[in-house]
């Protein structure tokens, strides 16, 4: 049997095609809308982790930020 | 009243990548670019407007969740049509089968007469099909999709898709013809 869609029901959907224009129901669906999605939240907090250690010498640069650290520990808890 | 005036006529993809940033106004534009197409093709499958207008907000809904994962903003509408056969699916699955059985002889004489042939469209007729016959032919006549297409978006086996587009657009000629003979007479002289 032939896959040829039917010419008749072709004219009867196409006739039947009404738009819908509604601004209450575009307006729910803003309303709806999360200000900050949990997903793009937790890709942006993950990217903002890694991003900095893409950069040239970032493992030196830690390793640093961490000597930093613990000197400024010391130096508080001898007080 | 449109939602923003900001976009203009820009093109879809334009805003389509402004959205996935997380422009929600952007995102609102979309939704208004394509909340009639959505809401019709939904109310197609649905055969009940408010629950077609509430699966077509969740569907904009996951949309806005997901859109930075959308690859090609070109490809945006296939995206959307996508989510809502999904959402369809999802919640037919769990409101339970809904088979329709079909036999015109079982239609009451009363549909029968001029007035209530004037009243029946072409939903009316729709929602007489089981729903796997009506995703079917409303994917391949209302959204123009090759039977290949519908098998993929369906996860429905091709044969079984074509066997449902035959069976289901014989069906409809049955009922659009028992409402309208003189498209019928139209279209065999035609």
């Amino acid at each position: 049997m032939s896959d040829e869609p039917d010419a008749l029901l072709m004219r009867r959907f196409a006739e039947s095609r009404r738009p819908l224009q509604d601004a209450r129901f575009v307006a729910a669906v803003g309303a709806r809308l999360p200000k900050y999605p949990l997903g793009r939240a937790l890709g942006a907090a993950l990217d903002g982790i890694l991003r900095p250690l893409q950069l040239p010498y970032a493992a030196l640069l830690a390793l640093g930020a961490l000597g930093m650290a613990v000197w400024s520990l010391i130096l508080v808890s001898s007080l | 009243m449109r939602s923003s005036a900001r976009f203009g006529e820009a093109a879809e993809a334009v805003v389509v990548a402004l959205a996935a940033a997380g422009d929600r106004e952007a995102f609102c534009e979309l939704v208004w670019r394509r909340q009639s197409w959505l809401r019709n093709l939904l109310r197609r499958l649905c055969r009940d407007p408010a629950l077609a207008d509430d699966l077509a907000q969740q569907v904009f809904l996951k949309a806005w969740r997901s859109l930075a994962q959308l690859k090609s903003p070109a490809a945006f509408g296939g995206w959307l049509r996508r989510l809502a056969i999904n959402t369809f699916l999802a919640q037919a699955r769990s409101a339970g089968p809904a088979v329709v059985s079909f036999d015109p002889e079982d239609l009451p004489a009363a549909t029968f007469i001029p007035r209530a042939a004037e009243e029946l469209d072409l939903d009316r007729a729709l929602a007489r099909l089981a729903r796997d016959e009506r995703l079917c032919i409303v994917l391949a006549y209302n959204e123009g999709l090759s039977h290949g297409e519908i098998s993929a978006a369906t996860a429905l086996p091709l044969g079984t898709v074509k066997s449902h587009i035959r069976r289901g657009a014989e069906r409809l000629r049955v009922l659009l013809d028992a409402y309208h003979p003189d498209e019928k007479e139209h279209a065999h002289v035609g």
